[in-house]
């Protein structure tokens, strides 16, 4: 990369970084000295109570939180050098990218009545062709417009290409991170941007059309709901205590069903597509790959649902000005999929198919367990907090009645395992 | 938790009371919408402010009782959780079967329990004051069946020396109305226009105008995957010369009857033992 190329000056960075970590080291020891002189200066109050020993601690917070943000500063200044035009940038991002991640992890963990309308849209999907889905889609709607704790006026909010689009950049983050992770394409990073986006397109343009959107609002429920199912999963094995047997089977099981959970995913396909189009292409697209990049810059640099919003909408504009680009990004997985009709179309078929059955039985897993009781993050435990004093045999009984609704929950994955994994 | 207080529990039963506070943050966790006796939305009324203070209130009560622990994990809070807090609840929120109990005494305020059958755990909830709730848990049929029949007040009481008759629905509404208006003449005239003998008819006025509670005991079977549910049950009427059974049967034109008989508190006791389903777990109890 050329400093021509980039906004930033990675020396400055580097420069940045190293003071200030040396800075927040120093701000630690000080603290620490200064504790132990006000300990003593507490401990020599004794007519009137004094609390101010506290205080080294909050520096200390202070000083342990500077530390990481420099080394961040530092890290993407790394990025900055290694990266190679706008790809680089985003790289750079990526890869310190873990507490963005973290924050989209926790709006989505947020969303539990967002969830179940989700799977509501599921119901309906099946009934399309059966015309009685209509009457449902004001119901539907005033479900989602409820379950979103957004303080705005959310009618609008919902009907705008804004939120459209902020879903599909927050996908766009999160796809090309995992690629990054996972070493994808070689570590190819223009290859890695250019999938993503024309993949990214495609599922704008699929959303644009009517029904396309639900079948990828719901394809992304059955992911969260999936995924959160292998969290209880996880979770509740560690309930079986000291039988490992039983312990491996229940983790297995659960990793059998994440593995499902992933191969379930409709944007496998059209990630796919995304890939052929770009060999096919080279490297095209480059106003929304860049918009969508400026964006992820925006909402790094800032990050709250204002700017998010704020650079959903500098993707909007430049989508409406490179509009050619665009359709084109949205047409070519199409053109591609009547071109390799023979051996695309049929598996896609059957991939459409099967996904629209995965959702109605994930609609009727989730129904049928009545609630989502359990947050993946969530240990149940009558070791590490102080259990309620009961008997062997109540206990056993509550072990019992915990089993129970992880064998109600393994039933039901269990269909969903056999769909996926004859 | 009585144990808390001294009180250490019984081999098979367990009791806990928790504050509405703390019921919020359990189902929070839980991501359990509501339980039987909580209303549609337990949050209802409360602003979003009132809401977080209300649950930051509940989380410290129980981090204080160590029955839940937040800390910090790698991918963020970890929240950890008393096992049998968490079956607890678990059985409250998704039993498939469950006895409702209430009582209205003439001149004190209602008390409404539920009776939770879970596969593994029999759960008794009742608000024994304002904003606690009690939670007995027990894998004993008896304890559970025990709890129940000390509710509705029910010991050793004879039955009514008087005999059992049969009306039609709206005519026993209309008898109950008429002693609502203190028109212990007309509820009597209805009775007697319906066959009732006499001394009968004002007897089971008497005994009407002076109740000490009005009991319900309705067993719910529900389906949680939206099929029908059903229910079975009784009224209890509690006089001073001992108790009333009401059940109501559908006629074969549509309308429904009630058939009203003196009942001794052991046979009320027997028909509630009936309707109390076993635990099918192995550790359950007699």
């Amino acid at each position: 990369m050329t400093a021509s190329t980039s906004s930033a000056r990675p020396q400055e960075l580097f420069r940045y970084s190293d003071v200030a970590t040396r800075l927040d080291a120093e701000l630690r020891s000080e603290a620490n000295s200064l504790l132990s002189r006000l300990q003593r200066f507490e401990a020599t109050c004794t007519e009137y109570r004094m609390c101010v020993s506290y205080l080294p601690g909050r520096i200390q917070g202070y000083a342990s939180q500077a530390d990481g943000t420099d080394r961040w500063v530092r890290r993407v200044g790394v990025g900055f050098l290694e990266a190679d035009i706008f790809y680089g940038t985003w790289i750079a991002i990526a890869k310190s990218g873990k507490g963005f991640l973290d924050i989209v992890k926790d709006l989505a963990a947020s969303r539990g009545k967002f969830r179940l309308a989700l799977l509501t849209i599921g119901r309906l999907l099946n009934r399309i062709g059966g015309r009685g889905h209509v009457k449902w889609m004001d119901d539907i709607y005033r479900r989602l417009a409820r379950g979103i704790p957004y303080r705005g006026d959310m009618d609008r909010f919902l009907k705008s290409d804004i939120f459209k689009n902020g879903l599909f950049i927050v996908s766009f983050i999160l796809d090309v991170s995992e690629d990054v992770h996972k070493g994808e394409y070689d570590g190819d990073a223009p290859k890695i941007v250019g999938v993503n986006a024309i993949s990214t397109g495609a599922e704008l343009g699929i959303a644009s059309t009517g029904y396309g959107a639900i079948v990828l609002l719901v394809n992304a429920a059955i992911q969260i709901v999936g995924n959160l199912q292998v969290g209880v999963q996880h979770t509740l094995a560690a309930l079986v205590g000291g039988d490992h047997e039983t312990t491996d089977l229940l983790l297995e099981d659960a990793n059998r069903v994440e593995d499902a959970v992933g191969r379930m995913d409709l944007t496998n396909v059209i990630k796919e597509l995304g890939e052929i189009a770009y060999d096919v292409y080279g490297v095209p697209y480059v106003s929304v790959g860049k918009a969508l990049v400026g964006a992820i810059q925006q909402v790094w640099a800032q990050q709250d649902l204002n700017t998010l919003l704020s650079a959903c909408q500098s993707v909007l504009e430049v989508q409406e000005k490179y509009g050619t680009d665009f359709i084109l990004m949205v047409i070519s997985p199409a053109v591609l999929l009547w071109t390799h009709r023979d051996i695309l179309g049929e598996g896609l078929l059957d991939a459409g198919k099967a996904t629209l059955n995965v959702v109605d039985g994930a609609v009727d897993w989730w129904l049928s367990s009545g609630f989502s009781f359990i947050d993946a993050t969530m240990v149940i435990t009558n070791q590490t907090v102080r259990s309620l004093p009961v008997s062997a045999d109540f206990k056993s009984a509550v072990d019992s009645t915990l089993k129970y609704w992880l064998q109600r929950s393994q039933d039901n994955a269990e269909w969903v395992v056999k769909l996926w994994m004859p | 938790m009585q144990g808390e207080k001294g009180k250490m529990p019984s081999d098979a039963t367990v009791t806990l009371d928790l504050g509405a506070e703390e019921i919020l943050v359990l189902l929070n966790v839980l991501r359990v919408g509501t339980l039987p006796g909580l209303g549609e939305d337990p949050t209802a009324g409360l602003s979003e402010d009132q809401l977080q203070r209300a649950r930051a209130a509940g989380l410290n009560s129980l981090r204080a009782r160590g029955w839940m622990k937040v800390e910090a994990g790698e991918s963020g809070l970890k929240t950890s959780i008393d096992s049998t807090l968490v079956a607890i609840l678990l059985t409250c929120a998704a039993a498939k079967t469950v006895l409702f109990i209430s009582r209205l005494p003439a001149n004190e305020a209602p008390a409404i329990s539920y009776l939770h059958c879970g596969p593994h755990l029999f759960v008794v909830h009742s608000t024994e004051q304002p904003g606690i709730h009690r939670f007995i848990a027990t894998i004993s049929r008896n304890d559970a069946l025990t709890h129940i029949v000390q509710a509705l007040h029910l010991d050793h009481q004879s039955p009514p020396a008087m005999a059992g008759f049969t009306v039609e629905e709206e005519t026993f509404g209309r008898v109950t109305a008429a002693i609502q208006e203190n028109n212990g003449a007309e509820s009597i005239h209805i009775l007697r226009e319906q066959g009732v003998p006499d001394d009968l008819a004002q007897q089971v006025a008497d005994s009407i105008s002076n109740l000490r509670a009005n009991s319900m005991v309705a067993l719910m079977r529900l389906d949680i995957q939206g099929g029908p549910s059903s229910s079975e049950g009784f009224g209890l009427l509690e006089s001073t010369s001992g108790f009333w059974m009401l059940e109501t049967r559908s006629t074969a034109n549509g309308g429904s009857t009630v058939t009203i008989q003196p009942v001794a508190a052991r046979v009320c006791q027997e028909r509630i033992e009936a309707l109390i389903p076993p635990l099918d777990s192995a550790n359950a109890r007699a």
